[in-house]
């Protein structure tokens, strides 16, 4: 039985994989787009909703989400036919509710984007227009890892396509506003990092001791606002250092 | 009172980790052999979840400031108290004044010592869900940090009266932790993303621990695996004892302080009944893997589960207060509300429940 589900032809998802005794990954597409991704988090609400015994933890990510699970409560088999009957059984494979555009204030400039010259240099573009490219578009959250409340977003115009660095930062400052290839993201902590930086927001992204501690959640549009300057951009810090300000968020 | 004075290699505060937070890049973190502080913390009648040090190497000088019971799991530190040695896997008296300290291991790589009525939240943090240490995020336990000199512990002390009958409890059969060790592994989830030989290189070679290992990831020295194309997959969750292989060749086996999501292939998972095992291993030791079913990988687990309630029955007390039966679910209750049993769709209508020494078997009738 086990042998039969795991021989299913890549090319029909659901697939399902162990990734040992207790957890298995349902991928549901090999290409990352925004509407599997959409999907992805859609199940991965569903599940949760059912509260099935047994399910301990549900970590969606791009095209997947891995099923922490109990084995001696429910088994590989049990859990993935549990999340068949569930795409089985709903037609809507997407939820219709609103969205959220989060408007992240960014400073861009020399000190705070020490990258912006080779990005220009890479992309033939003065910073002006990287700018104006930047914060022209809603990039949307496709999973957040990698460090506490780091969002993935996805949808980087093509224009400003830039490899990441040949050798990673060791210590990227916290607000970090990069890109990477198609990529776009913000470092919420100080952390090592290898993707370009072109700018800084003095919003709090990940606040441990919040109740919700991550700014952003899969599924959430960015937008990104120029600042004028690094008064303002201290005058917001210190409100946010302070749990005092809060992000201009836009219902679509 | 437990005043640090010395605060050994790496010694933290962990329980069984951080559920319900990788959606949000949240590590796990917990205990790196949580096997082993469970059953610390059961020798005590602790919560088996409960927050105590995880101790790394070189283990601590702590001063006891008052008549504290304590248990000490894991790797085999050789702990003393007073420069007298102590056994591992037992509960211990520790009198008020006396220091316990640790000449360093002589087996493994990782104790717990577990404190009887657990460390007090005044003296550690609780984060999301969580008093586990998350060092590099900063939060959990004490202050988001390994403990350093002058650090106190608070515990919250129980009143034992029967010093006795509670340190003659020991654990019958405790895991022994060698350098050269077998780890069962089960395919997957990318173990299709490598040549056809690579498991056969994977479990025929023995690997060799790097000195570049810690409590994210262990790395491993040895025979090269070889991808069929580029050596990534699109970014997904991991879990514990996932073997990922970067393009290199050279497998890393990821550990409890593992970030959330990964792109690099994983070949193989290591099964749940050696993630004590292969927490307790050092650098220079060396690995064998081999292959598994999942009927076995869920059996030899629940053998070890197994094991424990020998401790866990040490703590029963009375009879059950509470049974409740549904067709989907039977649950028995202990008079605080404690777990007994707890089935899916019970084939059998005759459960057996355990008291401490006693076993009593339980008819259960679903009716509507």
């Amino acid at each position: 039985m086990t042998e039969s589900l795991i021989e299913i032809p890549e090319q029909e998802f659901p697939v399902f994989k162990m990734m040992g005794d207790s957890v298995i990954n349902v991928y549901l597409a090999s290409e990352i787009s925004s509407n599997i991704n959409d999907e992805v988090h859609y199940l991965a609400g569903l599940i949760k909703k059912q509260n099935w015994p047994g399910i301990k933890e549900i970590v969606p990510s791009y095209v997947s989400l891995s099923i922490h699970y109990d084995p001696f409560v429910v088994d590989y088999l049990s859990v993935a036919g549990f999340v068949k009957n569930i795409l089985a059984n709903n037609n809507e494979k997407t939820n219709s509710i609103s969205k959220r555009i989060v408007v992240i204030p960014t400073l861009y400039d020399g000190d705070y984007g020490p990258d912006l010259d080779s990005v220009s240099s890479i992309t033939g573009l003065s910073v002006e227009q990287i700018i104006k490219i930047h914060t022209n578009k809603e990039y949307k959250v496709y999973s957040i890892g990698f460090t506490p409340g780091f969002p993935y977003l996805g949808g980087l115009d093509n224009t400003l396509y830039c490899p990441r660095l040949d050798s990673p930062r060791i210590n990227v400052p916290l607000g970090s506003v990069a890109i990477a290839e198609l990529q776009t993201g913000i470092y919420p902590t100080e952390s090592p990092g290898g993707w370009r930086l072109i700018g800084r927001t003095p919003v709090t992204l990940f606040d441990a001791t919040r109740p919700v501690p991550s700014l952003l959640r899969p599924g959430d549009l960015v937008k990104f606002k120029p600042m004028t300057d690094k008064k303002e951009f201290e005058h917001i810090k210190e409100r946010s250092d302070k749990n005092d300000y809060q992000v201009e968020e836009i219902l679509v | 009172m437990i005043t640090v004075l010395e605060p050994g290699t790496y010694t933290t505060i962990q329980d069984i980790g951080r559920t319900g937070y990788q959606d949000i890049g949240v590590p796990v973190c917990g205990a790196v052999d949580k096997f082993s502080l469970r059953a610390a913390n059961l020798l005590l009648g602790n919560d088996e979840n409960a927050p105590a040090l995880e101790v790394t190497i070189f283990g601590p000088k702590l001063k006891f400031n008052k008549d504290t019971l304590i248990a000490i799991t894991g790797g085999d530190l050789t702990p003393s108290i007073d420069d007298v040695s102590v056994d591992n896997w037992t509960p211990i008296l520790v009198s008020k004044g006396s220091i316990l300290s640790f000449s360093g291991p002589s087996s493994g790589l990782r104790s717990y010592i577990a404190f009887a009525g657990g460390i007090s939240e005044e003296s550690i943090d609780y984060v999301m869900g969580s008093y586990s240490t998350y060092v590099s995020g900063g939060f959990g336990g004490v202050s988001g940090r390994k403990l350093i000199e002058g650090d106190i512990l608070q515990v919250n002390y129980q009143a034992v009266t029967d010093y006795e009958s509670v340190t003659s409890i020991t654990f019958d059969n405790p895991p022994t932790f060698d350098s050269e060790c077998v780890l069962r592994i089960l395919l997957g989830p990318q173990d299709k993303s490598f040549s056809e030989d690579s498991i056969n290189v994977l479990t025929q070679n023995e690997y060799i621990l790097s000195l570049d290992s810690d409590s994210v990831g262990i790395k491993l020295d040895g025979e090269l695996l070889v991808h069929k194309g580029a050596p990534d997959v699109i970014s997904e969750g991991t879990a514990f004892g996932a073997i990922q292989v970067p393009g290199d060749g050279l497998p890393i086996i990821l550990m409890s302080n593992r970030g959330t999501a990964g792109g690099y292939p994983k070949i193989a998972t290591v099964i749940n009944a050696d993630h004590s095992k292969l927490a307790q291993l050092m650098p220079g030791n060396k690995i064998r893997f081999s292959l598994v079913t999942y009927e076995e990988a869920v059996e030899e687990f629940r053998v070890q589960e197994k094991s424990l309630d020998s401790l866990r029955g040490t703590q029963l007390k009375g009879l059950p207060t509470k049974i409740t039966a549904s067709d989907l679910l039977v649950s028995v209750t202990d008079e605080n509300g404690k777990e007994l049993l707890n089935t899916l769709n019970p084939q059998v209508s005759i459960a057996e429940v355990r008291f401490g020494e006693r076993v009593e078997e339980i008819r259960i009738e679903i009716s509507d």
